[in-house]
């Protein structure tokens, strides 16, 4: 049976690649500073919200125009006007002479 | 970013060659060590020195990346003990002797695979790989004895060869 010296000694024969310098670039070329991201950054959303995020907009964008309820008018004193055709009718009060 | 940098100035190296030997394929091994410095890079691997040394923790996350890997692509079963079904001898004939070490390496079970790696390669103490395997000593203990068992097997015409030639 092999010794344990000698096991090392064969296991010892297998040799591992150099690591290539490209990798090193793959790693660390798509790393943009911190202040980029609003530019360049994304945001991994859960569909679920997502969708709702949508809705939301279209339903903001599309639904129906409804009119602005007017304020009431404030009345000033130059809105009085003196009466043009002033037409007078007396009433009398039929129970006035009694 | 540029301690991560510095890290893989000191260790990345390190980091390829053990997850070469844990994956068998250099593309393999590349991705793997990219993906652990991209944990690093993105923090969502976190080291605390009070857990061991940087190259250990390093080590943990390369190992459980290539799991990961082997895992979805279905490549390994996760048996650790007995004997692999494909750990048979190698043949010697008009094989070089690193390759016929590499067959057999790559045919031990994963959990075997990595303790061995760790220990042979690496010259990890079981301590360290018990931590880096997330196991308990025994266990590792007993990984790395049945990966020894099957290697012996596997590489024992290299034996009688070196014996012939004698």
């Amino acid at each position: 049976m092999m010794s344990d010296r000698e096991l090392k000694k064969l296991l010892n024969e297998w040799q591992a690649p150099e690591l290539s310098p490209e990798l090193e670039e793959t790693i660390f070329a798509g790393r943009t500073a911190w202040w980029k991201w609003p530019l360049t950054g994304h945001v991994r959303l859960p569909a679920p919200m997502a969708l709702a995020a949508l809705v939301l907009l279209a339903w903001s964008l599309f639904r129906p125009a409804q009119p602005a309820p007017t304020p009431p008018k404030e009345v000033d004193v130059a809105d009085f006007q003196p009466v043009q055709n002033l037409n007078p009718r007396i009433v009398r009060n039929e129970h006035a002479n009694d | 970013m540029h301690d991560v940098r510095q890290i893989y100035d000191q260790l990345g190296s390190r980091v390829f060659v053990f997850a070469y030997r844990l994956t068998g394929a250099r593309a393999a091994a590349e991705d793997v060590t990219q993906e652990t410095f991209a944990a690093l890079l993105r923090g969502t691997a976190r080291y605390d020195s009070e857990r061991g040394e940087l190259l250990s923790f390093l080590f943990g996350v390369a190992r459980n990346i290539a799991l990961k890997r082997q895992r979805t692509e279905s490549r390994w079963l996760l048996a650790d003990d007995g004997e692999s079904p494909c750990l048979e001898a190698v043949q010697p004939a008009g094989q070089e002797t690193r390759v016929m070490v590499a067959q057999a390496v790559g045919a031990l079970p994963p959990l075997q695979r990595e303790a061995l790696v760790l220990a042979e390669y690496e010259g990890c103490t079981l301590k360290e790989i018990a931590v880096i395997v997330e196991a308990e000593v025994g266990t590792v203990k007993a990984r790395l004895h049945r990966a020894r068992e099957n290697l012996r097997r596997a590489l024992s015409p290299l034996e009688t060869l070196e014996e012939s030639r004698r």
